[in-house]
């Protein structure tokens, strides 16, 4: 059985990954206006962010360098990478945050 | 909110493994075109349409308010610009856009033309709608990158789909509907591809579980009036360096701060749209829209929820006629679309099994 989830202390991890996220996802995609206003459900490739293949390399490998964590195997691959939020997860699981 | 029925599931299913058909009467079509078409579509919409012809472009109209009056996609023909718009009907649509040309443009040359009288819009959707659509309109269509449109003799073709699957819009006329669905049908069988015929409310039931964004799903909110692309999750689809209808009011809403935010979730009964979600006993938001979701076996949806709690994975609860309901926030997506793992250039519908 999970622990009971510590709502607050979850948020405050959510919101700070995010913007960690964000961050990234701003420097790759040489986004000029403020990665707040990257949506946490925005697809990442096709209709959303619009990233490409290549893109794709650079956020596997900034999520290794900056983040500290890599991304093994084409199931994890095609779904951490299919929105923001789901980077998110990427990261938080990897950290042991997620619920 | 809409009850299960047999029949959506088996649209839905049918959607999701092969590939389904809608009659899109949702579906606004327009034809703009003369010397100042390309000026007023940008001052309308909310992305820059520097577009190559055949690409196309999504993206929003907005009123002055900063609120969703259209989602659209604006295409770049080889005769002007195709806007294939959900939320106004044509004639409201035509007007609005004529009322934008003359405060904007006046005595420009935009000339703008509803299309249903000629035409009528069908929509393939699933992850062999890609071989039925080659299977009628030839191979070309394998070779339309996202977002493309195609002519093919008197068709007008749309790569784009809101169901997370391959999706194509047919723009057919009129007086080839007929033809062209018996040619339809006699492709389907020789590739021995079911083709589903599916209704709006399959195809809305489809984008609430891949999270994308419905004009059916719109509704009045206290919580934020109106609602504009930064509560709706749509800022990808704006440009904020550029002059467009809203665009202040829009400018300012970001400024001020927004408080609440669209956010997918499940939960394991029905859930009332319009109703208050909590966490303990503190009111966090309201249900936007939700439907039953075939493929996830749950009741899906999106809420309007205040942003600290408009994250995945948190637990709330809504008041409903049976007690409190559990509901989860969730990631988006949140189904494991089959179109991911179908290659056109590796895969057929008989050979699907290699697919996943």
């Amino acid at each position: 059985m999970s622990p009971p989830l510590d709502l607050d202390l979850y948020l405050d991890r959510r919101e700070h990954t995010l913007g960690e996220v964000r961050r990234l996802l701003a420097s790759i995609l040489d986004y000029r206006g403020d990665p707040a206003d990257i949506d946490p459900d925005a697809s990442l490739f096709g209709t959303g962010l619009g990233l490409d293949s290549l893109d794709a390399v650079e956020v596997l490998i900034g999520l290794e360098i900056d983040l500290g964590v890599r991304l093994e195997g084409d199931d994890a691959m095609r779904l951490g990478l299919r929105s923001v939020n789901a980077v998110v997860d990427v990261v938080m699981r990897a950290r042991g945050e997620l619920p | 909110m809409s009850p299960p029925t047999p029949d959506l599931e088996k649209q839905v299913h049918g959607l999701r493994a092969s590939a389904g058909l809608s009659r899109a009467d949702h579906v606004t079509m327009l034809h703009v075109e003369g010397a100042s078409a390309f000026d007023l579509l940008e001052y309308a919409s909310t992305r820059r349409l520097y577009l190559r012809e055949s690409q196309v472009r999504h993206a929003l109209l907005l009123d002055d308010h900063g609120g969703v009056f259209a989602d659209v996609y604006i295409g770049s023909g080889d005769d002007g610009f195709y806007v294939l718009a959900e939320g106004p009907g044509e004639a409201a649509l035509t007007a609005w856009l004529e009322t934008a040309r003359d405060r904007q443009l006046p005595g420009a040359s935009a000339r703008i033309r509803g299309l249903s009288a000629e035409r009528v819009c069908l929509g393939i959707d699933g992850p062999y709608a890609w071989e039925v659509v080659s299977g009628l309109l030839g191979p070309a269509v394998l070779g339309m990158p996202y977002l493309t449109l195609l002519r093919r003799e008197e068709v007008l073709c749309l790569r784009a789909g809101k169901t997370g699957e391959y999706g194509y819009s047919l723009l057919v006329p009129r007086a080839e509907v007929d033809a062209l669905l018996l040619r339809l049908d006699e492709v389907t069988r020789t590739l021995g591809i079911p083709l589903v015929p599916v209704e709006l409310e399959a195809l809305d039931a489809c984008a609430l579980e891949n999270g994308h964004f419905a004009m059916r799903t719109l509704r009045a909110s206290p919580l934020a009036h109106p609602l504009t692309p930064i509560e709706l999750q749509l800022q990808w689809r704006v440009a904020y360096d550029k002059d467009f209808i809203g665009a202040e009011a829009l400018r300012r809403r970001r400024a001020e701060g927004p408080t609440v935010r669209a956010t997918s979730f499940t939960a394991g009964a029905p859930v009332p749209e319009g109703a208050t979600l909590h966490v303990d006993d503190q009111n966090v938001g309201e249900v936007l829209a939700a439907r039953f979701s075939p493929t996830l076996q749950a009741w899906v949806g999106s809420a309007l929820l205040k942003r600290r709690f408009a994250h995945p994975h948190v637990p709330l609860s809504v008041s409903s006629d049976a007690g409190p309901v559990p509901v989860l926030t969730r990631t988006t997506p949140l189904v494991d679309n089959l179109s991911l793992h179908v290659d056109p250039h590796k895969h057929t519908f008989a050979t699907r099994e290699g697919a996943r």
